[in-house]
């Protein structure tokens, strides 16, 4: 049986499994997975943007963010035993959601109370990469495609939660903290 | 295998480095079949809108682009140092093994293999 090893510069082992790895590898690996999943959209995105040009990259994005915001949350919930359907299950799935990376993204999550919860972005590294690239593609992303990808997670944990963002770029300057906000509300009574 | 409860409340500063191995286990699995999913479904989506031979040449480009960040990410992250066929059979990006590896390699986070991959995604 092998033994727990802290990463893999050893020699080729046929029967190496996760299960193998030390957990700071492990957490490595999952960092890398989720920066993996984020770079794939956006090499398909450049390349159909580079044929077809903006806007049907743009709907290219949604149809497949659609798909897969509704896919997402389903299996985090397995993957950690996360139960329930309220805004508190919702926040704890989304801690963990590579689509929205806290290990990349600097995020606070709230848990106002059992119906409401507050995400706020301080530092979005994909927000940066837009402001640097200097062609506005904050504004669609952000203002439209972002809200849509809310929603689509939350309708797939309850569809009766509601994803409302109170601030959002385009950024007044760099000092403008936090990136974006984002209200989390469950109605009990819809 | 560890015992699990992820129902005990929202804790705001939860990470990675919170979680059990057991969980990151699942995590790294979980996330693995997100990155062949969401290229199956960027595949499918191309391949509705403008036919499967667009598709197949956007893949090819996109693996293309994508190959050497595998591979960077997966021997930095494990510290494998030879760039050898042990290094591509880990990162899952090799065509020197062919698919009955990278399927059934357990190091295999960003394995492509159309034919399940298309499989899964339809299912």
């Amino acid at each position: 049986m092998t033994e727990e090893v802290k990463d893999y510069s050893g020699p080729f082992d046929p029967d190496m499994k996760l299960e193998n790895l030390s957990k700071e590898a492990l957490m490595n690996l999952v960092r890398e997975c989720s920066r993996l999943y984020l770079v794939l959209d956006g090499h398909w995105n450049t390349h159909v943007q580079a044929k077809y040009g903006w806007q049907e990259a743009f709907d290219f994005d949604m149809k497949v963010w659609e798909t897969m915001q509704a896919y997402e949350p389903g299996r985090i919930a397995k993957a950690l035993n996360i139960q329930g359907d309220d805004v508190s299950a919702y926040l704890k799935i989304l801690q963990f959601m590579p689509a929205f990376p806290s290990s990349i993204y600097d995020i606070r999550w709230e848990l106002i109370d059992e119906n409401h919860g507050r995400i706020t972005v301080d530092r979005c590294t994909s927000l940066e990469y837009f402001e640097r690239e200097g062609k506005g593609g904050e504004e669609p992303i952000c203002q439209i495609m972002e809200p849509c990808a809310f929603q689509w997670t939350v309708s797939a944990i309850n569809p009766k939660m509601k994803v409302v963002p109170t601030k959002l770029p385009p950024r007044k300057n760099k000092d403008d903290v936090p990136h974006c906000v984002w209200e989390v509300s469950l109605d009990p009574g819809d | 295998m560890e015992s699990l409860n992820r129902n005990s409340g929202l804790d705001p500063m939860l990470s990675y480095a919170n979680l059990t191995k057991d969980e990151l286990v699942r995590l790294v699995k979980t996330y693995r079949e997100y990155v062949r999913k969401i290229d199956g479904f960027s595949y499918r989506t191309v391949m509705d809108k403008w036919g499967n031979d667009e598709a197949f040449n956007c893949d090819l480009k996109v693996i293309e682009g994508t190959k050497h960040y595998e591979i960077e990410a997966i021997t930095t992250v494990l510290g494998i140092q030879e760039p050898i066929i042990a290094t591509c059979v880990a990162s899952g990006s090799s065509n020197l093994t062919g698919d009955a590896v990278l399927i059934h390699s357990a190091l295999n986070p960003f394995a492509k293999c159309k034919s399940i991959m298309l499989k899964s995604v339809l299912e």
